[in-house]
This record gives structure tokens, sequence and C-alpha cells, in this order.
């Protein structure tokens, strides 16, 4: 179990982390802000007695579950209004080129440090619209690999899919942000063929990191306030004996895959049953082929239908 | 599993729950009309009063109808005289004459057909 000082070094670390990670999913500083508050409190509350080794994966499990949420909700809310508009032709093509195509950047001279010249606003909003644009899940591979350093084990179980699929899905997105830096001038156009792409995960580690976001300030005193409550939900917890439901929850993300597994089985397993022995399982059985034989048989219905048949028989 | 392995798994299951709606639809209560030609063939007994049938009766009617063309053609005639009258028993007369039948059959051969003779007798007395 962790100790109240292991928790807080914790939630300061995930404050600020998961409020990027909300961010670069799209959504505005009130939504992020929110969204990462409501991550520390669940985490505090569903695992206070969790081991710290297993903080990262617990929390970045529930923060990803919520922004995953986040997303489907919007998706549905805009589904209509995008419909409608499918419907309507637009008038005029929009031909206005977006800001990543439009920002200019000067390349790094061989004696500035990479501190100082990723500190350049343009390189910083570069580094997020590029991220902004990637797939989710290539977005969320590539933060969870490169950013916050987790193995591919435990960003599989974050993600809630196998190792191979977060491999595939950092190499990819390690792959469009080399072309987009390469595009830009930031990186050389051949690192946008080299497999391990090390400089662009050496880009994001010191654009991401909170110094370079002054405009961010009043939203850490919040992120610290929400981090606070978070610390003291946890103390409050801690003094209750662990619960089933925290050991469930545990338990849920340790193997998701395998209960996804199961359940998929159990249920085509049901639905194949239900079309080979649906008629067999129904309560009226079916006695067709006997009504048939009822029916076709040289013996009278009404003879069939006396009460004393069985003394008939042996007469 | 991946997200693409769980779609893939869902549209399957989607298909297979498809297949099975297709396989088992039927109308809750099929009107005369709405009998295939064959069906109306072999029901042609019944045509002035299928529609006040109640859908249950109905569907198991339907159901005999599947066997009816590996019946010999006597065996085909026996059913369409006797048709009618069973279409208006109950639920109780259709499991009496069933398990009656029934117990005709796991007579043994001789005593079954000495039985069905006499069966048949007590027809031929009984009918003018």
């Amino acid at each position: 179990m962790a100790s109240r000082n292991e928790m807080k070094v914790f939630l300061a670390f995930a404050q600020y982390h998961a409020f990027t990670h909300a961010r670069c999913a799209g959504l505005d500083q009130e939504q992020a802000l929110s969204l990462a508050s409501q991550a520390m409190q669940q985490f505090a509350r569903q695992h206070a007695h969790a081991l710290p080794s297993e903080f990262p994966l617990f929390f970045f499990r529930i923060l990803q579950t919520a922004i995953r949420h986040h997303r489907r909700l919007t998706r549905w809310h805009q589904w209509l209004p995008s419909m409608l508009a499918a419907l309507i032709p637009p008038r005029t093509e929009n031909t206005e080129l977006g800001p990543l195509e439009t920002i200019v950047v000067v390349p790094r001279a061989a004696t500035e440090a990479m501190e100082t010249w990723s500190a350049q606003p343009e390189i910083t909003y570069i580094a997020h619209a590029a991220l902004c644009i990637l797939p989710p899940l290539q977005r969320e591979a590539f933060l969870f690999i490169a950013w916050e350093h987790l193995d591919f084990a435990t960003a599989a179980k974050v993600m809630a899919c196998s190792k191979r699929r977060v491999r595939l899905n950092v190499n990819r997105a390690y792959k469009t942000l080399a072309a987009i830096f390469a595009q830009k001038g930031l990186a050389s156009a051949e690192s946008s063929t080299d497999s391990t792409l090390l400089p662009i995960a050496a880009y994001f580690e010191s654009i991401l990191s909170h110094e370079n976001h002054d405009s961010d300030a009043p939203v850490f005193d919040q992120l610290a306030q929400a981090s606070a409550a978070a610390l003291s939900e946890h103390q409050r917890r801690v003094a209750i004996p662990d619960s089933r439901s925290e050991q469930w929850a545990s338990f849920r993300v340790h193997h998701t895959l395998l209960l996804r597994r199961i359940g998929m089985g159990v249920l085509t397993l049901a639905v194949l049953v239900l079309a080979l022995y649906g008629n067999t399982l129904s309560p009226t059985a079916d006695t067709s082929a006997d009504d048939i034989q009822v029916l076709a048989s040289v013996v009278p219905l009404d003879t069939l239908l006396k009460d004393n048949f069985k003394e008939l028989l042996h007469d | 599993m991946t997200r693409a392995a769980g779609a893939r798994t869902l549209l399957t299951m989607c298909a297979l729950l498809a297949t099975v709606g297709v396989v088992r639809a039927s109308p809750i209560s099929p009107t005369w009309d709405q009998l295939d030609a064959h069906q109306q063939t072999v029901l042609w007994s019944l045509s002035d009063e299928w529609n006040r049938y109640a859908p249950s009766n109905k569907h198991k009617i339907l159901n005999i109808v599947q066997y009816y063309d590996k019946l010999s053609p006597e065996q085909q005639f026996r059913v369409q005289t006797k048709l009618k009258a069973w279409a208006g028993l109950s639920q109780e007369q259709r499991d009496l004459a069933r398990a009656n039948w029934k117990k005709l059959q796991a007579l043994p051969a001789a005593k079954r057909k000495a039985a069905l003779s006499r069966l048949t007798e007590n027809q031929a007395v009984d009918t003018p």
C-alpha cells in the first residue's frame, strides 16, 4: 500500500500529464481540467490500496477510459449535425490553409540547445497540432510509449489492447509525425524513414514539459487543488479495508483482454446454440413430426381420442 | 483483443443473429393470402376458417406442411380428410391423440397389426 507521500508525488506528476493527454485528445481547457480532476478523484477512490509501481497503470487506464467516453459522447453529439450538413452541399469550397500549413519554423542551428529551440511557440504549436491530427489510437500509443515511458505490456493494459497493436500504432504515429516534422523542416527527411525515429520522441519530451506552457499557469492552480482533493480522498479510503470492488477493479485492469475474450466467446456460443437448437429450447416443443404421423395413420381421430384407448388395444 | 478483431467478432455475431432472425422470422399470424402456393394446396380444406385460428394454432398446422410431401398419396389423402377435425381440437385433445398413437406404436409388430385391424374394423362398423 502506498504512503501519503508516495501518492502526493504521483498526483503531482499525474495532474499535468492527465491535463496534457486530454488537451491532445481535442478537449478544451475547461473540459481537460474537469476530466483530469475526475480521473484523479476516481483513481484515489478506486485504487487506494494499490502498490506505487502500479499507479501509472491504474491512473492512465482511468484517464484513457474517461477520454474515450468523452470522445464517444462528442461523436454522438456531432453525429446529427454532421448528417444534416452532409445532406446540404456546401456552396463554396474552403480553400483556406490551416495553421499547420502556414506556420514557418526556423531550423535549429547546430549550436542551439534543444530546450531553447523547442520553446518557440511555433514549434510547440506544430507539435500539438501534429499530435491532434493523429488518429486517437496512434496518439494514445505514442504518448504512453514516447512520453510516459510505459513499457509495451503496461501500455497494452492501459489501452485495453494487445502489445502488437500498441507497437503498430506507435510505429505509425512515429512515421506520421516524422513526415510532418520533415515537411516543416524540424527534422531531416531521412528521419521519416528511420524506424527508431528517436528525434521525434526527444522533441516531444522537451515540448510537452510544462515549463513551456506559461499560458496554462492558472490551470496549474486548479489542477493542484484537484490533486489535493484526490489526496484527501485517498487518505479517507486508505483507512477503510481493501474492498471487493477495489480488488475487482484491479483484476479488470490486469485481465481486460482475457475477460473480453471470455465474454465474446460466451456470447458467440450463446448465439450459435440459439441458432442451432432454438427450436428445441423453445417452451413449446415442436410436435409436428408426430402430428403428421397421427394424421397419416389409418386409425381414425375419434378412436385416438377415446379415453379407453388402451383397453381397445388389448381387446 | 484488438479493436479491429472485436469489431470483426461483433460483425460476425450480428450476421449470425440476422441469419437466425431471417430463418426463424415469420409473420405472427399469417392470413390465408400470406401463405405460399404449396401451403395453400396442402391446407385447402382449412381455407374457410384459416383466418379465425389462433396464431399458435396456425404455426402448429404450418409446421405439419413440411412433412406432407414425404408421405405416400394414401397417407396424404388421410391427412387431408383429418386436417379440419385436427385443427379444431384443443391442445389437450391433441396430446391425448398423440399419446394414444404412441401407445399403439409401442406394441410389438404382431400385436400392433391385430390392434390396427380391430381399430379400423370399429371404424367400418361406426361409419354407415
